[in-house]
């Protein structure tokens, strides 16, 4: 007994160690589960980083979360109506335009040196270098020229006449007094050498109302409030994401206080969160938003049973998406109609809508040629019997769920629809990229707000052996006035002709079905009663740009 | 001896190699690439910045160049950089082995000191009531999934009780334990089972044999029969298990590290071969292969030690 009380003594004050009373709320510890793969703002592009880069850093411009294209760093958002922009033609034919910016007088780097045109100039250095690694160098490529005025004034002359030429996109500044020697040396080298990965608690790397005060690769970043932050001044002391990749002990460390907040972004999935909503809704408060993520079903229009439109429009009609959105989902991820979001501007209501109508979908089989039904499934003229295979990702438990729902509901109208579930590696590096599928694949894609569906509906991103397989447009679609009403679009300056264009290719694709749309994902935010200012986004501009509105209130937590 | 271990030692740096190549060659060949992994996750990507990342990453280059390439660099002590930590690869390995060695190492010893006794308590006393019951325990240690078993101590421990935190690995020795107790807990409950049963079972066989017979016919004492005896006999598989656990000190361990937000050695390696992490995963491999070759060694040099009729000597 006395063995076991000098044995249980000992453990039992460790474990005691730790549960001291809540001092003030200083430290605010965010649940996520990733680890960044880089903190260089121009390397990769990683949502976890994303996340962490915009308390410590500030893109030029960026979407609010009232989706409003706002200045960050920049005076004024430059515009044809207040000369900050400027149509001109720099080559015979060609036309561009020269977009202006003035960086705000008062933001400076963590060791205090003012953010300047230097930085601007060596940024677009390294975002214009084929070796610097950056990942996405579009918006680089298209800066034909730079002009700098004075310290804080420059101008980015692009090659090209698009809508959004007010928006920076992802020109994310970089510190030329610390960077530009290491990418000198070797830019080849420079994604690995660059101080942002191996020297990345280097408080003159970041400007944001936080800087990185410490990193365990793989478990936890620590952020500390930044002195030379001008802005409003953030509430926490502290900020601390913590990386716990099961979501299941993501929600335990939650509850046990291990963590305050789960991030929306990069957190719960929604059928975890709804159930966790059910148990602990005296405590947290789950905010759901519906984003810019737009599952669908793709359709590899080479298999020529689904060549036919009436078909793919048969299966449409043949789905009852809304008891899907209401049943698996509670009603928290709305029905898509087409690629574009109703939150975004450009959204029109005026294409078509499919609604659960076996009925209409049977008579549209039958039209297609597919009227002689034998075993429950229906076959064509030449005996080919309706199979579908429906492919997915392996692991995604909700797209496991409507997969079944869809065959299920699919088989009612005569479709014989088999499943098949990769792991995603296969799935997107194979199957998808090489256009590999039989017949539908279900995943989703990511956009950004107002952004024109090129990529994915332009017959020139068709991928093929021949391109290398590059493009997103993997089920195949062409349509000449898809493609000319897309180029339209892209450069169309006029915010009500523009509105036109995309209700236009909103309307082709209701008709065309190029793909099934199924809805769009919502983001689930566990918040913490006394957390207050949190404002999800549901767009690529995420929440944490904010930050310093938010704050912790201990009477609303109470 | 100098002989043997110097033929096993080179016996080894050709599995290594060969491993290398093998390991290599698995990862390049699966479906997908690093770059195709940023297309999927970035919509701005266009095919042009593909090209250019996958010629920047040689990812363009064959196979075989780019294993040479390697081998090359990692012959001049160049292991390369991972790819999703964007640090030289042993940067990323070594705090993580560490970590993975003390809570393993711990774990090991730990289910080895439990084992030890236990299995033996019951082998002599086989089908008895004692015999059952430490039965029963290995078989519900064995099983019980190690993902259960940790939601189930984090919600008693961390959540209900709040004794213990729920994940990561804390600062200082004593924080630094108090987040191991419970992924620890749960590892030796894991092996605790298999290697008692492993225990009894030799045991048993031992003491079955002549020179037990003829130490009882000695007149010694049950306790001393197995003590000086029966124990040295037992030991000798039970080295077996544990050799072939010591490449699990590399490699980590999964599920538990996943469960209690650990950075060890098998979520790096499984994230770096999930993540097409080339150099990240081959590494970890390389260590946990090196470390089963190790292993290995040792047990046959322990059986030297344990068995006198077990001589060394290098092959023909």
């Amino acid at each position: 007994m006395t063995a076991l009380r000098r044995f249980a003594a000992p453990l039992l004050a460790i474990a005691l160690a730790g549960v001291s009373p809540a001092l003030a709320k200083d430290e605010l510890v965010i649940g996520m589960t990733q680890y960044p793969a880089s903190f260089n703002p121009n390397i990769g592009s990683m949502l976890a980083k994303t996340l962490v880069e915009s308390m410590t850093s500030r893109p030029v411009t960026a979407y609010d979360p009232d989706w409003a294209l706002v200045c960050l760093l920049c005076t004024e958002l430059p515009s044809l109506e207040n000369g900050g922009a400027t149509i001109e033609e720099y080559a015979p034919g060609k036309k561009g335009i020269a977009v202006t910016y003035t960086l705000r007088p008062d933001i400076r780097w963590g060791d205090g040196t003012p953010i300047s045109t230097r930085d601007v100039a060596f940024t677009l250095q390294v975002g214009q270098h084929p070796q610097s690694g950056v990942a996405s160098a579009e918006n680089y490529r298209r800066i034909r020229q730079l002009d700098i005025k004075d310290e804080r004034t420059f101008t980015f002359h692009i090659d090209r006449i698009t809508f959004d030429y007010a928006s920076a996109g992802d020109f994310r500044l970089l510190p030329a007094h610390i960077e530009r020697p290491v990418f000198e040396a070797a830019p080849a080298e420079y994604r690995n050498k660059s101080a942002y990965e191996t020297d990345t608690t280097n408080k003159a790397l970041w400007f944001g109302p936080y800087r990185v005060a410490r990193t365990v690769p793989g478990a936890s970043i620590e952020l500390e409030r930044n002195p030379t932050w001008s802005g409003k001044a953030p509430y926490f002391k502290r900020i601390v994401f913590r990386i716990i990749e099961n979501t299941a002990a993501l929600e335990a460390n939650l509850l046990s206080g291990s963590v305050d907040y789960v991030a929306g972004e990069l957190g719960l999935s929604l059928d975890q969160a709804l159930a966790f909503e059910k148990r602990h809704k005296d405590r947290f408060v789950v905010v759901y938003k519906p984003g810019l993520i737009y599952e669908h079903v793709d359709i590899n229009l080479d298999n020529a049973l689904l060549a036919d439109r009436r078909v793919r429009q048969a299966l449409l009609h043949g789905i009852d998406r809304a008891a899907i959105s209401a049943r698996l989902f509670e009603g928290k991820q709305p029905v898509a109609h087409g690629p574009v979001s109703p939150l975004d501007p450009m959204y029109s209501d005026a294409a078509r809508h499919y609604a659960y109508d076996p009925a209409a979908a049977r008579k549209l089989l039958d039209a297609a040629g597919f009227g002689d039904i034998r075993g429950g499934i229906r076959h064509n003229a030449k005996g080919e019997r309706l199979t579908i295979e429906l492919g997915t990702t392996a692991g995604n438990r909700s797209r496991e769920q409507v997969q079944q729902v869809l065959q299920s509901q699919w088989k009612q109208i005569g479709i014989d629809v088999r499943l098949k579930a990769e792991p995603p590696r296969v799935f997107f590096g194979e199957t998808v990229r090489k256009r590999a599928y039989g017949g539908l694949a279900m995943y989703a894609w990511v956009s950004a707000p107002q952004s024109v569906p090129r990529s994915t509906l332009h017959s020139q991103e068709i991928p093929s052996e021949a391109n290398g397989w590059s493009g997103q447009n993997s089920g195949g679609y062409s349509n000449p006035e898809m493609d000319r009403t897309l180029d339209a679009a892209e450069i169309e300056l006029d915010a009500t002709k523009r509105k036109a264009l995309f209700a236009e290719i909103q309307r082709l694709y209701s008709e065309d079905l190029p793909a099934l749309p199924l809805y769009f994902r919502s983001d689930a935010f566990i918040l913490p009663r006394a957390l207050k200012g949190v404002r999800p986004t549901g767009h690529l501009n995420v929440s944490t740009l904010w930050v310093e509105d938010w704050r912790w209130d201990d009477a609303a937590g109470r | 001896m100098t002989r043997y271990l110097l033929g096993r030692l080179g016996e080894i740096l050709i599995v290594l190699l060969l491993m290398s190549a093998v390991v290599f060659c698995l990862i390049g060949l699966m479906p997908g690439d690093p770059v195709d992994l940023m297309v999927s996750g970035n919509p701005k990507m266009t095919s042009e910045d593909a090209a250019r990342l996958r010629a920047l990453y040689g990812l363009d280059r064959p196979l075989w160049g780019r294993y040479l390439s390697w081998l090359g660099s990692a012959l001049g002590g160049d292991l390369g950089y991972s790819r999703a930590f964007s640090r030289p690869v042993l940067e990323v390995l070594l705090p993580r082995l560490a970590d993975t060695l003390l809570l393993m190492g711990l774990a090991l010893l730990l289910s080895a000191a439990i084992a030890l006794p236990v299995g033996m308590l019951a082998a002599r006393r086989p089908r008895s009531a004692i015999d059952y019951g430490v039965n029963l325990l290995c078989f519900a240690g064995i099983s019980v999934p190690p993902f259960w078993l940790a939601l189930l101590l984090i919600m008693l421990f961390a959540v209900l009780l709040q004794w213990l935190p729920a994940s990561g690995v804390g600062n200082g020795p004593i924080d630094g334990l108090r987040h191991l107790a419970m992924p620890l807990a749960v590892l030796v409950l894991a092996n605790v089972g298999h290697y008692t049963r492993f225990v009894r079972a030799a045991t048993i066989e031992v003491l079955r044999q002549d020179h037990i017979r003829t130490a009882r016919a000695k007149g010694l004492t049950e306790r001393q029969v197995v003590r000086r005896h029966a124990l040295r006999g037992a030991l000798a598989p039970t080295l077996t298990v544990l050799a072939l656990s010591f490449g699990g000190l590399f490699s980590g361990a999964l599920i538990t590290e996943t469960m209690f937000a650990r950075p060890g050695m098998g979520k790096a390696i499984y994230d770096a071969i999930m993540g097409n992490d080339y150099n990240l995963a081959l590494v970890g491999l390389l260590l946990a292969t090196a470390a089963t070759l190790a292993g290995s060694l040792l047990a046959d040099l322990g059986y030297a030690w344990l068995d006198p009729r077990v001589r060394l000597r290098a092959g023909p």
